[in-house]
C-alpha cells in the first residue's frame, strides 16, 4: 500500500537526506521512530506528497506520487490520504461540522453530513458539531483533526506527532482512536513520533 | 460547501475590517453614482427644456439670467421690453418665428406666465383635463401646479405680485383653472400659462402707462424684493377698474348668461382686443421672447443685432447653459477626484486586510492544499473574498446615494422648481458595479497569489 525505494530529500544548501526503502501493507500500523531533526517529517511530507524527493520513487496504493503534477497530486491527496498533523490547525471561520464538509469538498467528494454526524459520534463529539475548533480542548481538537483525516475514508492515514503535546491520557485516547479507525477503515497507519508511549502500541517499526 | 460559501464566511469572521472597507467602497461608489444622478438629471432638465429655442430676446441684464428666467423659470427676469421692439425683432427677415412671454406673477410660487398657445406646442404639452385657455384670466396648469396646490378644473385663485411669498394680491382679478396638462416631466409642469392680456390687466388697472418703459435694474430689484413698484402703476384707475369689473358681472348675468360671450364683448368695450397680439399698443410690454431662427446665418447675425442695435439683449441658450455647467463642473470634478481617491483607500483597505489574513490564515491554508484544494481554490477564494467586498460595498453604495438623491429631490425641487427623483436608475451604474469589481479584483489579486503559492510543507513544519 505504501512502497518507497532509495528516497532521498535535499534542501537547499544542506546535505541530501537519504531514506531506507520500506513497503508497508494493507491495513498494517507502523511507528516511524528516529531522533529530532533526521528527517521524520521530512518523511512524512515526501509521503503525503507536500515535498517532492530529489531521487527514488514512493508508489501509495498503486500511484507513483512522484510522476502526478501538483494538480492531481492535490487531488490524490484529497482522496487517498489523511494527514493528522503534531498541532492541529482548522479554517477558524468555520465549526467542526463545516471544516469536515470542507475537507469532503476540497477531496471532491460528495457532501455527506450522516458520515460526518457518526464520524464525530463516535469520537465523543456529537455535540460540539457547531462549535469553532478553537474553543475546544487540545484533546477534542486533536479527535476533530483525526476525523477530518479520515472522513473520506483514505487507504493511507499518515499522523506527525499526533501525541506529544498530549497528556497521558489523551494521548492514548488519540493512539486508540487512530488504531481503531484505521482498522475500520481498512488503512494503512504510518505514525511519525519519538514519543516513547506510542511504542508499546506498534509491534512494527521503521528506525530512522 | 463551496468556494463562495467559504469566502463570505470568512469575511464575515473578521467583522471590523470588513465593515472599513464596506464603508469605504460604498462612500466611494455612493459619491460617484450620485454625481451622476444629479448630473443626469440637471443636464436632463436642462436639454429636455431647450426645446429647440434659438434665442432668448429681453431687456438688458444678465444673459444668464435672461435665460434661466425665460427657458427654466428658476431666477428672476432681467425686465420687460416693450411690443414695438418685439415688432422690430418680429419683422426681421432672419427670424422664423418667435413666442412672446410675460411674467411677474405667481400662485403660492408657482409662476404665471403669459403667452400664446405656441409655448405648450413647443412643449409638446397634452391636455389631460379641460382645454387651452382662450379668454383673459383663464389659465391651464401644470400637472404639478395641479397636484401641490389641490386645484381642479373650475377652481378660481388669486395671483400675487412677484415670484415669491404673496405680499400683494391683485384680488381684484381671480385667475380661472380651464384646463391641465398631463404630466411631462418639463417645465411646464410647475407652470400656470395664461393669455398675455391677463398679465397686463392684473398688473396695470389702466391704460397701458404713457411713461417710458421702466429701467431693467429697477425692475429686476422690484421682482426680487417681492415688492410692488407703486411707481409704476397708475392707482388712479383702481376705482375705475373695479366699476367696469361690476358692469361685467351684470351683463353677463342679463344678457344670456354665457359667461364667454359677453365676457369678450366686455373687453372690447374696455379695451378692443387686437386680432393679431402683435398688433397691441406698441408701449404695452413683454419680459422677453423666445426666437427660432429661420437659418444658420441667422446665429451670427442675430444676437449681434440685437445688442448691438436695440435696448434689448439676446442670450443663445444653448451657449449660457454650457457656460453654467463649466461652472459647476469644476467644483464636481473636485468631488469626482475625491470619490476616486476615497475608492483607491477602500481598494487598499481591502488589500491590506486581505494580506494582514493571509498571515493568520497561512495554516489554514496550508491545510487546504493537504485536503487536496489546488492552488487554484485557493486563488479563487482569495479572489472571491476580494470581489464580495466589492459587490457588497457597491451595492451599499448604491442604495446610499438613491436614498440621498430622493432626499435632495425634495430640497432642490423647492428651491428650483424642478423635479428630482432618487428612483432612477442609470445604465452608468452597471459601469460603476464593473468599476468596482475591478478594484476589488485588483486589491485581492496579490494576496490571491500569495495565498496560492504557499509552500505547504514548510508552513505546516514550522
Amino acid at each position: 500500500m505504501v512502497y518507497t525505494s532509495d528516497i532521498s530529500y535535499k534542501y537547499p544548501g544542506q546535505e541530501p537526506i537519504n531514506f531506507q526503502s520500506f513497503d508497508c501493507k494493507e491495513n498494517s500500523h507502523w511507528l516511524l521512530l528516529g531522533q529530532s531533526g533526521c528527517g521524520k517529517t521530512t518523511l512524512l511530507h515526501l509521503l503525503a506528497g507536500l515535498l517532492k524527493p530529489t531521487s527514488g520513487s514512493i508508489k501509495i496504493a498503486d500511484t507513483d506520487i512522484t510522476t502526478l503534477n501538483t494538480g492531481k497530486l492535490d487531488h490524490f491527496r484529497g482522496q487517498h490520504i489523511g494527514v493528522v498533523f503534531q498541532k492541529p490547525h482548522f479554517v477558524q471561520s468555520l465549526t467542526v461540522v463545516e471544516n469536515l464538509r470542507l475537507a469532503q469538498y476540497l477531496a471532491g467528494a460528495k457532501e455527506d453530513d450522516k458520515r460526518i454526524k457518526s464520524l464525530l459520534e463516535s469520537l465523543n463529539l456529537g455535540h460540539k458539531l457547531k462549535v469553532k475548533p478553537r474553543e475546544l480542548s487540545q484533546g477534542e481538537q486533536q479527535r476533530v483533526a483525526i476525523a477530518r483525516a479520515i472522513v473520506n475514508q483514505p487507504k493511507v492515514i499518515l499522523a506527525d506527532e499526533p501525541t506529544s503535546a498530549l497528556d497521558d491520557a489523551n494521548a492514548l485516547e488519540v493512539i486508540q482512536l487512530l488504531e481503531s479507525q484505521a482498522n475500520e477503515q481498512k488503512a494503512t497507519l504510518l505514525i511519525v513520533t519519538h514519543d516513547q508511549r506510542l511504542k508499546d502500541h506498534f509491534p512494527n517499526r521503521i528506525q530512522l | 460547501m463551496n468556494l463562495l460559501g467559504l469566502s463570505w464566511k470568512n469575511i464575515k469572521s473578521e467583522p471590523l475590517s470588513t465593515m472599513l472597507s464596506l464603508i469605504l467602497f460604498a462612500l466611494g461608489v455612493g459619491l460617484i453614482s450620485l454625481l451622476l444622478l444629479m448630473n443626469k438629471q440637471i443636464d436632463n432638465q436642462f436639454e429636455k427644456n431647450l426645446a429647440g429655442v434659438n434665442l432668448v430676446v429681453g431687456a438688458k441684464g444678465s444673459p444668464m439670467q435672461l435665460i434661466l428666467s425665460s427657458i427654466y423659470h428658476i431666477d428672476f427676469p432681467t425686465g420687460n421690453i416693450s411690443i414695438k421692439e418685439a415688432n422690430m425683432l418680429r419683422r426681421n427677415p432672419l427670424v422664423k418665428s418667435m413666442i412672446p412671454l410675460a411674467m411677474g406673477d405667481s400662485y403660492k410660487m408657482f409662476r404665471i406666465i403669459g403667452s400664446n398657445h405656441d409655448y405648450p406646442k413647443l412643449y409638446e404639452m397634452e391636455l389631460e383635463e379641460g382645454r387651452l385657455w382662450q379668454s383673459d384670466f383663464e389659465v391651464t396648469i401644470g400637472r404639478r401646479v395641479a397636484d401641490a396646490l389641490g386645484l381642479k378644473v373650475g377652481d378660481s385663485f388669486v395671483s400675487a405680485h412677484g415670484f415669491g411669498e404673496a405680499i400683494m394680491n391683485h384680488e381684484d382679478h381671480p385667475f380661472k383653472v380651464v384646463g391641465i396638462f398631463k404630466k411631462k416631466k418639463r417645465v411646464l409642469d410647475q407652470l400656470i400659462l395664461c393669455n398675455i392680456e391677463s398679465v397686463w390687466k392684473s398688473h396695470d388697472h389702466s391704460p397701458p402707462p404713457k411713461s417710458t418703459p421702466k429701467a431693467p435694474e429697477k425692475d429686476k430689484h422690484d421682482h426680487k424684493d417681492g415688492k410692488h413698484d407703486h411707481k409704476g402703476h397708475d392707482h388712479g384707475s383702481h376705482e375705475g377698474h373695479d366699476h367696469n369689473h361690476e358692469g361685467h358681472d351684470h351683463d353677463g348675468h342679463d344678457h344670456d348668461g354665457h359667461d364667454h360671450g359677453s365676457h369678450d364683448g366686455h373687453d372690447h368695450e374696455e379695451t378692443p382686443k387686437p386680432a393679431n397680439f402683435w398688433d397691441n399698443d406698441e408701449t404695452k410690454e413683454v419680459t422677453s421672447l423666445l426666437v427660432f431662427y429661420r437659418n444658420p446665418i441667422a446665429a451670427v447675425k442675430l444676437p449681434r443685432f440685437v445688442n448691438d442695435r436695440t435696448d434689448m439683449q439676446a442670450a443663445a441658450p444653448a451657449f449660457e447653459i454650457a457656460r453654467l455647467s463649466e461652472m459647476m463642473g469644476v467644483g464636481q470634478q473636485a468631488l469626482r477626484w475625491l470619490a476616486l481617491v476615497i475608492i483607491f483607500v477602500s481598494g487598499l483597505s481591502v488589500f491590506i486586510s486581505l494580506f494582514n489574513s493571509l498571515k493568520k490564515r497561512r495554516y489554514e491554508l496550508a491545510i487546504m492544499r493537504v485536503m487536496g484544494g489546488s492552488r487554484t481554490k485557493l486563488f479563487l477564494l482569495l479572489i472571491l473574498e476580494g470581489l464580495i467586498i466589492a459587490v457588497l460595498g457597491y451595492l451599499l453604495g448604491i442604495v446610499l446615494s438613491h436614498v440621498a438623491m430622493e432626499v435632495l429631490a425634495r430640497y432642490m425641487q423647492e428651491s428650483y422648481q424642478y423635479e428630482f427623483s432618487g428612483k432612477v436608475f442609470l445604465k452608468e451604474e452597471w459601469w460603476l458595479l464593473a468599476g468596482a469589481l475591478f478594484v476589488g479584483l485588483l486589491a485581492a489579486i496579490l494576496p490571491a497569489i500569495n495565498a496560492s503559492s504557499t509552500d505547504i510543507s514548510k508552513t505546516l513544519s514550522k
